[in-house]
């Protein structure tokens, strides 16, 4: 590229070509959808088939919980990896930290509470609505379909949810967190790669 | 009526650093470098004039011990950018009205 003088034309090819490159630029959000959307499926399947199949995976399902402190670890590596090495930061990195972390911190009030002052069966349904209402704002603002179809699933999974019992509430938490995290951040990362 | 277009944008290195900004919150010296296929000397150049006229800001900072400077667009040059694209639609299509629209332009 030299630094001619340019036709309307060329402007406008400039500006596209230049706006496409930077649009690639996703960010690490489909890293933080793939891992956090496979544990939570994953500790969502080893304690529905805990409460099936007791005397073969209690001992598994009592440390299920240790997914999340390895998702947060895998998460903040991660994200030093990423501070370090991205020489651009996408405009949307934003929007999913906040969304995405808002998320989280909901659900850890959420899950505090329900542990303490009984009322577990509202864990998962809860679960659901929080990561069906920000897939679907994300997948919205950032125009991305899968996020926006996935969260629409999720909330029904999440509708489902609550008048199930604890076991099958848990089946219907692996379907939306799969279809609201997992399956966009795989389609995401395909899209990019 | 068309509108004089703006000489600091209407240049291929400045008009690509700043397209590239407007999609981006903010990047590197050398993504800009990347990108662009400037030399090192020029982009320093293009991104003074575009500092200096305040479209973009430039902040030195370290990472890895190793220096870096990191781009971003501002407020003004968010507008200049805009007005620019519709002052160039202008040109394009005479006879339409092509209000300066931040919209077509948001990521």
């Amino acid at each position: 590229m030299n630094n001619e003088r340019m036709t309307p034309q060329k402007s406008i090819s400039v500006i596209e070509d230049a706006m496409r490159k930077a649009q690639n630029e996703t960010g690490g959000a489909r890293f933080y959808l793939i891992l956090w959307g496979a544990l939570i499926a994953a500790y969502a399947l080893i304690n529905y088939f805990n409460l099936k199949f007791p005397a073969s995976l209690n001992m598994v399902a009592n440390w299920s919980w240790i997914v999340f402190p390895v998702g947060g670890l895998f998460s903040f590596l991660r994200t030093r990896k990423d501070d370090k090495t991205e020489v651009s930061k996408p405009l949307n990195d934003k929007l999913y930290m906040y969304t995405w972390g808002g998320t989280g911190l909901c659900l850890g009030a959420v899950s505090f509470f329900a542990i303490n002052y009984g009322g577990l069966l509202i864990v998962p349904p809860v679960l659901l609505l929080l990561f069906g209402f920000t897939a679907f704002v994300t997948g919205g603002v950032t125009s991305f379909v899968p996020s926006i179809v996935g969260g629409i699933l999720c909330i029904i999974s999440a509708a489902t949810a609550f008048v199930l019992p604890l076991e099958h509430q848990l089946v219907c938490t692996c379907v939306g967190v799969c279809t609201s995290t997992l399956v966009p951040g795989l389609l995401m990362k395909k899209q990019h790669a | 009526m068309l509108n004089q277009l703006d000489t600091l944008l209407h240049s291929q290195h400045r008009l690509a650093i700043m397209s590239l900004l407007m999609s981006l919150e903010e990047a590197e010296f050398v993504y800009l470098k990347e990108k662009t296929g400037a030399t090192a000397g020029n982009l320093s150049l293009q991104l003074d004039k575009l500092k200096d006229a305040e479209y973009i800001t430039v902040k030195k900072g370290f990472k890895k011990k190793y220096p870096v400077t990191i781009c971003a667009v501002t407020q003004k040059g968010r507008a200049a950018f805009n007005q620019y694209v519709s002052d160039i639609k202008a040109y394009l299509e005479p006879g339409a009205d092509h209000p300066a629209d931040k919209e077509s332009i948001a990521v």
